[in-house]
């Protein structure tokens, strides 16, 4: 074992050897993979952010739904009181209107009546007349029983 | 080589532990010169080549780089990359931009060199034989002046690089008043000399243990797979003898496959041992002896690549956390 010029000779080279490496060999791999560790955490980061808005659009949409199924209860609610109230309101125009035909009708039915009972009163007046007559035969004037006759008229 | 007489043990592992040497005053290729003015050629040819070679794997993914979807190959790359930047991260919580570089450059390099190891011990010296090369270590980092030059420079960037986190007076006041420390300023001065030598040996440790570990380490593995390969040693490459070499992978891969998916009982309980016996009488005889030391070798040298790849990695990333700590401990003020 002894020390000679090889000892200067790998000194020189170890020393070469290590600027190469530092100046071409290691900065281009240890930047790739940086890059790429960056790239990746950029991605997992974009992920998680796509995810938490999906999240928060979800309970929009969620949100949106429970309104829209309120508002639509609403409406329909409020469409069944206006048809109640239309219903409502047929009913009570029809019962008007049926009391009003009735009172009419009876009304009419009533004057009809009336004039149907005198002219009666007058048939059976004319026809105690000529019953008399036939009974008294020719006895009795009429002239001179008017007075009775519309008496008797009018009782009945 | 065939024509060779055998060589014997000891002329063997000398050979192996033998470098090829420049002598730079002369320009000759010289052995065993204890000369300041001499380069181990193979150690710094080894070195240089694995220097490429990471310089070429980090460089085909960082010239291809994309933030985008990462292909195979510059994913393992940044694998690895993430594992050193993020020991650096552990130990270093400053900012200076060189420490991870270094980190990473310290950890492949020396991976790369300790794992010359793994090679069998006479394939490349082999090689370079044919080729008229005498002597061949392939191992940078099992030569104390390659772990050593690594060491030096940790040791230089860590003392400039304190100087520039500290300035002058904070290295100073470590250097002066750091182990002992006093609030009497006559006792602070008796105390000045006593500290300043404590922290100069200390500081010159760390670079002498940081590079002997590993030297100790690698020059101890490499020693072992030599020895190792003395088995074989002695056979001269005859025919017989590489029957002999096929006969104990032979009886390794059959003891293995009996042992681990034999579908009769008897025989998959019963034939390791049978084959192991018969290795052991070899052995002990002297009958069939090529094929009983071919079969220890093979057996040994297996064992031992399998617990030195925890070794070199091990040693490796030592190295490389070491180094981040004294960057940490230069840059921390006290």
């Amino acid at each position: 074992m002894s020390i000679n010029a090889t000892l200067l000779a790998q000194i020189l080279v170890f020393g070469i050897l290590i600027w190469f490496t530092m100046k071409f060999l290691w900065p281009p791999l240890m930047e790739a993979m940086e890059k790429r560790a960056k790239h990746i955490a950029d991605g997992l980061a974009a992920a998680e952010r796509a995810r938490a808005e999906l999240k928060d659009a979800d309970a929009r949409v969620a949100e949106e739904i429970r309104q829209a199924r309120v508002q639509a209860s609403q409406i329909i609610d409020a469409a069944q009181q206006q048809a109640n109230q239309i219903l409502d309101k047929a009913r009570a125009d029809a019962v008007a209107e049926i009391g009003r035909h009735k009172a009419m009708a009876e009304e009419e039915i009533a004057s009809m009546a009336e004039r149907a009972r005198q002219q009666l009163r007058a048939q059976v007046g004319m026809l105690a007349v000529k019953g008399a007559e036939k009974i008294v035969e020719r006895e009795i004037d009429a002239n001179t029983h008017k007075q009775l006759l519309d008496e008797l008229a009018a009782e009945i | 080589m065939a024509s060779e007489p055998a060589p014997s043990a000891s002329e063997y592992i000398l050979h192996h532990l033998t470098y090829l040497q420049l002598d730079l005053s002369t320009g000759k290729i010289v052995v065993n010169s204890s000369g300041f003015w001499v380069l181990n050629l193979d150690s710094v040819f080894f070195s240089l080549l694995l220097a490429f070679i990471f310089i070429v794997l980090f460089g085909i993914a960082a010239r291809r780089v994309t933030a985008g979807v990462p292909g195979k190959w510059q994913n393992f790359i940044e694998m690895c990359q993430h594992f050193v930047d993020s020991q650096v991260k552990d130990a270093y919580h400053h900012g200076a931009r060189f420490v991870a570089p270094m980190a990473m450059v310290i950890f492949f390099w020396v991976f790369f060199m300790n794992f010359m190891d793994l090679l069998p011990v006479d394939l490349l010296p082999m090689i370079a034989g044919d080729m008229g090369v005498g002597h061949l270590r392939v191992v940078p980092s099992a030569d104390p002046n390659v772990t050593l030059g690594m060491s030096i420079t940790v040791f230089l960037i860590a003392t400039v690089y304190s100087f520039v986190a500290k300035g002058v007076r904070g290295v100073g006041s470590e250097f002066l008043f750091h182990p002992f420390s006093a609030n009497n300023t006559v006792v602070k001065l008796l105390l000045m000399p006593i500290n300043f030598l404590l922290k100069c040996v200390e500081e010159l440790a760390k670079p002498i243990s940081l590079g002997l570990r590993l030297f100790g380490n690698m020059y101890a593995g490499e020693i072992i797979f030599v020895l190792l390969a003395c088995f074989t040693l002695s056979a001269p490459s005859t025919l017989k003898n590489a029957i002999a070499v096929a006969m104990a992978c032979l009886v390794l891969v059959l003891m293995v496959y009996f042992a681990v998916r034999g579908k009769i009982r008897p025989i998959r309980l019963l034939l390791p041992f049978v084959l192991f016996a018969l290795v052991l009488f070899a052995t002990v005889t002297g009958w069939g002896a090529p094929f009983a030391a071919a079969f220890w070798q093979i057996v040994l040298a297996s064992g031992w690549a399998l617990f030195h790849v925890l070794i070199i990695s091990l040693q490796a990333y030592i190295f490389m956390v070491l180094s981040v700590v004294y960057m940490a401990m230069a840059a921390d003020h006290h």
